[in-house]
């Protein structure tokens, strides 16, 4: 199959739909993988690297959507993307389709299919495409809201771990899902005196561990 | 229980995400008025809407603000920040549902797996997820009976 990846184009976007990595296991079960010039360089996965792990690259995102059987990217498909796919045509990536009408309508009058990342189901009601994010972003909470305890961030003046001699500092983390459990996980790291609160004992007894 | 312990912390995390729902509020204008001076909190759930009654979503470039005096941190789309991370942890979670896409075609791949079909959301010109068209009011075909009716 040919397999295209776009360069994402919404505002502050450097994530990439395939890393070389994903590409060089796909090139290895016979697909062709087609990548826009640039893709990958924001996050230091430059074109050299992805025509190392056997993709072609393409000019610009046009080409890329104009030749692959499926496209793979990271955010909603912003209106020029969404008037170049097709009937026939694959689209694998987030789309958030409930507070957006006018994606939804433009996806529905290219006749593509699309699977949204969000979606997809795992077992126990878990969200698989969704939990690496809110891994992510619950590490990135705590490691964020250190920053936010300096004084000159406004802050109170107050060491996140402390220092022997010094209490550390008191975080409450709500909701024991995965942002909470991977939080309350980097704050204990750091040394912070850590509360989780969650309605549900069974998730308590996993993030309490 | 929120509120005793919001009172007494350094800093509290809003991790509370209902799928497809606007977030709960758990913490009051009211709550934040009485936390500690130079505290901090942090909204994950601001893409959902935000699970403090005071958050407002901010930018990577101008991430924090002040209400009484407590720090607000409510960056959308916080895995931006990272993206480099973001991008690999992202892969490696899609991968194997990108080679099964691949190797079999979408027809297929769907059809051997029930969690990957609950990821359709379009298919020619139909919405065939429930919660997408309940969202809209618009009627929606059941997914396995859209790859079914038409040939990939």
């Amino acid at each position: 199959m040919l397999i295209g990846v776009p360069k994402e184009i919404k505002n502050h976007e450097y994530r990439v739909g395939l890393t070389p990595t994903s590409v060089r296991e796909l090139v290895a079960r016979g697909h062709r993988l087609l990548v826009e010039t640039n893709a990958g360089k924001g996050i230091g996965m430059d074109d050299n690297e992805y025509v190392q792990a056997g993709a072609l690259i393409a000019a610009d995102g046009k080409e890329v959507f104009a030749k692959s059987a499926m496209v793979v990217k990271v955010k909603e498909p912003q209106p020029d993307e969404c008037n170049r796919l097709r009937e026939g045509q694959l689209l694998f990536t987030y789309l958030h389709l409930a507070p957006d009408p006018e994606q939804t309508r433009l996806l529905l009058d290219s006749g593509v299919t699309a699977i949204a990342y969000e979606t997809v189901t795992g077992p126990n009601g878990t969200l698989p495409l969704l939990a690496p994010m809110s891994e992510v972003a619950g590490r990135l909470s705590i490691q964020a809201g250190a920053h936010c305890l300096e004084k000159a961030q406004g802050g109170a003046g107050v060491l996140l771990g402390g220092v022997p001699g010094v209490a550390p500092a008191k975080v409450l983390v709500i909701g024991g899902g995965v942002v909470g459990d991977n939080a309350a996980g980097m704050a204990r790291g750091m040394g912070a005196d850590v509360t989780i609160l969650d309605c549900s004992l069974p998730r308590l007894h996993i993030t309490g561990r | 229980m929120i509120e005793k312990f919001a009172l007494q912390a350094d800093m509290v995390i809003g991790a509370v995400l209902i799928p497809g729902a606007e977030a709960p509020k758990l913490l009051t204008r009211d709550i934040i008025g009485r936390m500690k001076k130079g505290a901090v909190v942090v909204d994950v759930a601001i893409d959902q809407g935000g699970c403090f009654e005071t958050s407002k979503a901010t930018t990577h470039q101008e991430p924090t603000y002040l209400v009484d005096e407590v720090v607000h941190y409510c960056v959308a789309n916080m895995p931006g920040a990272v993206p480099r991370t973001s991008a690999i942890a992202l892969n490696n979670a899609t991968l194997p549902y990108v080679i099964s896409l691949a190797d079999n075609g979408y027809k297929a791949a769907l059809e051997n797996d029930p969690d990957l079909l609950n990821g359709l959301n379009i298919h020619q010109g139909r919405i065939t997820c429930e919660a997408v068209a309940g969202s809209f009011g618009h009627n929606y075909l059941p997914a396995e009976l859209a790859i079914r009716n038409k040939t990939a």
